[in-house]
């Protein structure tokens, strides 16, 4: 019995561990957006930030967020910071990224209208900003909620070199039963946080059904009739529409759009320079930051452990590669797998009403939390198959099932967010499934697709920092591949080389980071000149 | 059936009778009419059947009138205009049922709609459309009033 | 004090732009020398060829945009920045779905020093005035788009505005629609038991514009101009069908027009 208050206290410490820190970024990332359209300055660099760091898997920080906060701060405070830090890094950016959105899609003539009453910046933010900002919050919290729980297990318990570092959570509890063996408890600990992820889902979809309700414009798409805005016929549309919120709220997920509401005939506002130069300013203290933490941790390394690290960049760098070709491999898989049954399930109304919540309650339970589990049932009939490469399988199974998610949700969103006329030139056109895949389904969901992707490949990277170094993942099994630049950074964070993480954390980081601006933002910006599929249809 | 069209609105109204009384001396072809306005079917019909449900035009033939209640509604205030839609709702559904039934929920009419075989609002669009009517016809006339789950009517 | 009170018995302004230039970012001029004077109980229009600018000019007119050169004076001072006192009514509809119909009446009252009970009778009463008393609790969403306009002309009613700017307020509405909101809009403006002093239209639609106003200026070239002032003197209401409605429909056209080259 004290067993299971112990768990259900850990699952709740937990819970309001991620839920507090979303929270905390919503409010945040508010502020954060009104300087951004306030400033094209500060907007740059935020931008520019978001993208590089939601980009760029949070774990690969952990190994200098750790040196930061537990030799900086130190004590149960540090550590509990540094556990926060990795889980609000996880959920972050997506939310920053949708309110930016938000505030940025805001109707001129609302804006107008608030300007017109003289608001100061609480009141703008009050009944403007954040009402609209909230249906895209929304469709954003899903994906931020699994974000948030899958790091827990790796977030509350830590270890560098002799250290063992643990906060309360049902991470650390459940650490503690493995290691014990105590398996009537893991039982109860998997089962309790099924029923609290499950609890949030439902909560999260009936905040939904109300978000689109009453925060959503009728103009959202609006309906035109000869040229002219026919209100009834929106209106009518989106009654209808509202019955199936998550249908809704697709328009609102995070796939970027372009800047529609450009300065069309006014002219930069003179007046107020001064606020513009506070962001400006605050801009420019964030980029500051940033570049003093890079640096301050560049003259903390001694001149001849540079020299070692150099020497050792050649491996790291193939390490890299193999790591690539793993991120590649679950990549394919999951997208395959995701355009298939997201498909499937956006045009059978029935399997999707049941499959959809069990899929989006799946995701949200971290895969890292009952991976062990899986491995213990399997491993021996696995091993009898595929031997050798029994590790690298389940390296890349942990990998599918902690991203399969992302690209899978955000498909499922593109086709739910299909202007119909496109199904029913399918159907006028009699084309044939593949056909109709090629042509019309996966070409106007791209741009959603894209964003999937990336966020998939983020999550990828996340599953194999666990994976492919997990000592003891049983009894004295350890899960382990035979090279990774993920299983170097593992294995010099547990031995205490520090410098030697925070180095393949950097390498790293540039390198994904260089790939996510020439890649993914150059995908994203041909997904929207050519795929934003609402614009295919025009009434005249 | 006299029936207040989904698509007819307060606004169309007052256009309508304007027009016919200001412009076409109070009576014209409805095509003329089509014409004069740059309207088509659509934007036309639902006001024209329901201005004649609620007897202030004639409509028949092809032809437009504006009656005498029609041209005393253009003529009126705003309170005058309400009270003489108030008491021409009285003998047209979906108001006809809202009387009898007296405070009603939007689901309760709908099925008592069903009963009194009133087809105009059972369909998928049906549940928005009585409820844009109920309130841009009801409210709006003082006819109705609006309670926390539905409607009352308060004549 | 006095002199100012002098000068508005004189002139009768209410609003006065004067002398407004006007450029892009780009360089490109959008204004030269605009001025315009709207009048204690006129309602004034400004049309013109599409492009012309005739959103920009009523931005500027309502203090949201900065003219180069050129001031406006409201009753006599100059604006700076936008007021309650100068309310701006969209073409398309602005209501915010995430409040009731009082409360996005309330929304203009908020910047005041007004107690709640105070803006919420407040509301009603601007509610009432546009005929929609009984709609106080229900949300723009349960409301047809006649219904919303009515709402976004109460929000502007409740602080108690001098000047309406109406930009192409018509123009999303089916031509039935329009007439009948434009002759129930109309008479509400004028009731005559508000503050309101003018109000200054823009729009394309030349029919319209002889129906409602008092004044039409005519912009056209580029960088724009006042090129001609129409003053409407048929009594109403108006018929566009009459020879009359005619004949000033034909001089606007031709201050529209390239004027007839010398032989």
């Amino acid at each position: 019995m004290a067993a299971i208050i112990l768990i259900t206290l850990a699952v709740l410490a937990t819970v309001a561990r991620v839920i507090g820190l979303i929270i905390l970024s919503i409010i945040a990332g508010w502020f954060l957006a009104y300087a951004s359209i306030k400033s094209k300055f500060f907007e740059n660099i935020y931008i520019i930030l978001i993208e590089i760091f939601e980009s760029v898997p949070v774990i690969t920080f952990f190994p200098i967020v750790l040196i930061i906060f537990i030799t900086r701060i130190g004590g149960p405070l540090g550590v509990e910071l540094a556990a926060d830090f990795l889980v609000f890094t996880a959920v972050v950016w997506n939310i920053w990224m949708g309110e930016y959105q938000a505030f940025k899609t805001v109707p001129r003539e609302m804006v107008e209208v608030v300007e017109n009453s003289r608001f100061g910046l609480f009141a703008k933010l009050r009944y403007l900003y954040i009402p609209f900002s909230v249906p895209r919050i929304t469709a954003n919290l899903f994906p931020s909620i699994s974000d948030g729980f899958f790091y827990i297990t790796v977030s509350e318990v830590f270890e560098v070199g002799v250290h063992t570092y643990q906060t309360f959570g049902i991470g650390s509890v459940l650490d503690t039963f493995v290691a014990d063996g105590q398996l009537f408890n893991i039982e109860m600990a998997l089962l309790i946080m099924g029923i609290a992820i499950v609890a949030i889902i439902v909560v999260l979809r009936e905040f939904s059904k109300y978000a689109v309700g009453r925060y959503t414009l009728d103009t959202d798409a609006p309906v035109m009739k000869r040229g002219r805005l026919n209100i009834r016929e929106t209106a009518r549309v989106f009654a209808v529409l509202s019955k199936n919120p998550l249908t809704r709220l697709a328009r609102y997920y995070k796939y970027r759009e372009a800047d529609k509401h450009e300065e069309t005939y006014e002219k930069k506002e003179k007046k107020r320079k001064i606020y513009k130069y506070i962001y400006a300013a605050i801009g420019i203290i964030i980029l500051a930051a940033v570049l003093y933490g890079a640096v301050s941790l560049i003259t903390s390394v001694k001149l001849s452990e540079w020299g070692v690290l150099i020497g050792k960049t050649p491996s790291l760098l193939t390490g890299l590669g193999y790591d690539y070709i793993r991120v590649g491999t679950i990549l394919v898989i999951s997208m395959a797998i995701a355009i298939f049954l997201g498909y499937y399930l956006a045009v059978n109304r029935r399997a999707e009403k049941y499959w959809i919540p069990i899929i989006q309650s799946l995701s949200a339970y971290p895969a890292p939390i009952y991976f062990p589990f899986l491995f213990i049932l399997t491993e021996p009939f696995i091993f009898g198959i595929f031997g050798v490469f029994t590790n690298e399988l389940y390296v890349l199974s942990l990998g599918f099932i902690s991203t399969f998610y992302y690209v899978f949700y955000s498909f499922w969103m593109g086709v739910k967010a299909m202007p119909s006329e496109y199904w029913e030139v399918t159907r006028n056109l009699k084309l044939g499934y593949f056909k109709k895949m090629r042509k019309v389904v996966i070409p106007s969901t791209f741009p959603y697709l894209i964003s999937g992707i990336s966020s998939t490949i983020n999550s990828a990277w996340g599953g194999l920092m666990i994976g492919e170094y997990w000592p003891d993942i049983y009894g004295t099994h350890s899960l382990t591949v035979h090279a990774g630049l993920m299983k170097t950074i593992d294995i010099a964070t547990a031995t205490g080389d520090i410098a030697l993480a925070a180095w393949g954390s950097l390498i790293f980081g540039i390198i994904v980071a260089v790939y996510s601006v020439l890649f993914t933002r150059k995908m994203m910006d041909l997904a929207q000149k050519k795929y934003v599929a609402e614009e295919g249809v025009y009434s005249a | 059936m006299d029936v207040i069209d989904p698509d007819a609105r307060i606004a169309d109204l007052l256009g309508l009778l304007y027009v016919l009384n200001n412009i076409f001396d109070g009576k014209t072809d409805l095509y003329q009419l089509e014409k004069e306005m740059e309207v088509d079917l659509d934007d036309l019909m639902p006001i024209v059947y329901t201005a004649s449900n609620l007897g202030l035009v004639n409509a028949e033939s092809g032809d437009i009138s504006i009656s005498q209640k029609g041209i005393e509604y253009v003529k009126s205030g705003m309170n005058q205009r309400k009270q003489i839609i108030r008491d021409s709702l009285k003998n047209i559904e979906p108001f006809k049922t809202a009387l009898s039934m007296g405070s009603f929920t939007l689901d309760d009419i709908i099925d008592k709609l069903k009963e009194n075989d009133v087809p105009t609002f059972n369909n998928p669009d049906g549940t928005h459309d009585l409820e844009v009517i109920l309130i841009e016809w009801g409210i709006y006339s003082r006819f109705l009033r609006k309670t926390d789950d539905g409607f009352e009517v308060i004549l | 004090m006095e002199a100012e009170i002098k000068n508005e018995n004189v002139s009768n302004s209410v609003l006065e732009a004067d002398g407004i230039y006007f450029s892009y970012d780009n360089g490109y001029d959008v204004f030269e020398n605009i001025n315009i004077r709207a009048d204690s109980g006129k309602f004034i229009a400004i049309i013109g060829p599409s492009g012309i600018g005739k959103s920009t000019l009523l931005r500027i007119i309502g203090g949201f945009l900065k003219p180069d050169k050129g001031i406006v004076k409201l009753m006599g001072k100059t604006l700076h920045e936008p007021t309650p006192e100068v309310a701006l009514i969209h073409q398309s509809i602005v209501t915010f779905p995430w409040m009731d119909a009082q409360e996005n009446v309330m929304l203009s009252m908020k910047a005041k020093d007004m107690s709640r009970d105070e803006m919420e009778s407040k509301a009603k009463e601007a509610l009432s005035r546009v005929g929609l008393d009984g709609f106080e609790d229900l949300y723009p969403k349960e409301m047809s788009g006649g219904m919303r306009q009515r709402v976004a002309i109460a929000r502007a009613f409740a602080a108690d505005p001098y000047v309406f700017l109406m930009d192409e307020p018509f123009a999303h509405l089916d031509e039935l629609t329009a007439e009948g909101l434009r002759q129930d809009i109309y008479n509400i403006l004028f009731s005559g038991e508000t503050p309101l002093k003018s109000v200054i239209m823009v729009s394309h639609n030349l029919t319209e514009v002889l129906e409602l106003a008092d004044e039409i200026y005519i912009l056209n070239n580029i960088p724009a101009t006042v090129v001609g002032k129409v003053e409407v003197t048929m009594p109403r209401p108006r018929n566009p069908r009459s020879d009359n409605f005619n004949a000033n429909l034909d001089a606007l056209y031709s201050y529209l027009t390239p004027p007839r080259k010398k032989k």
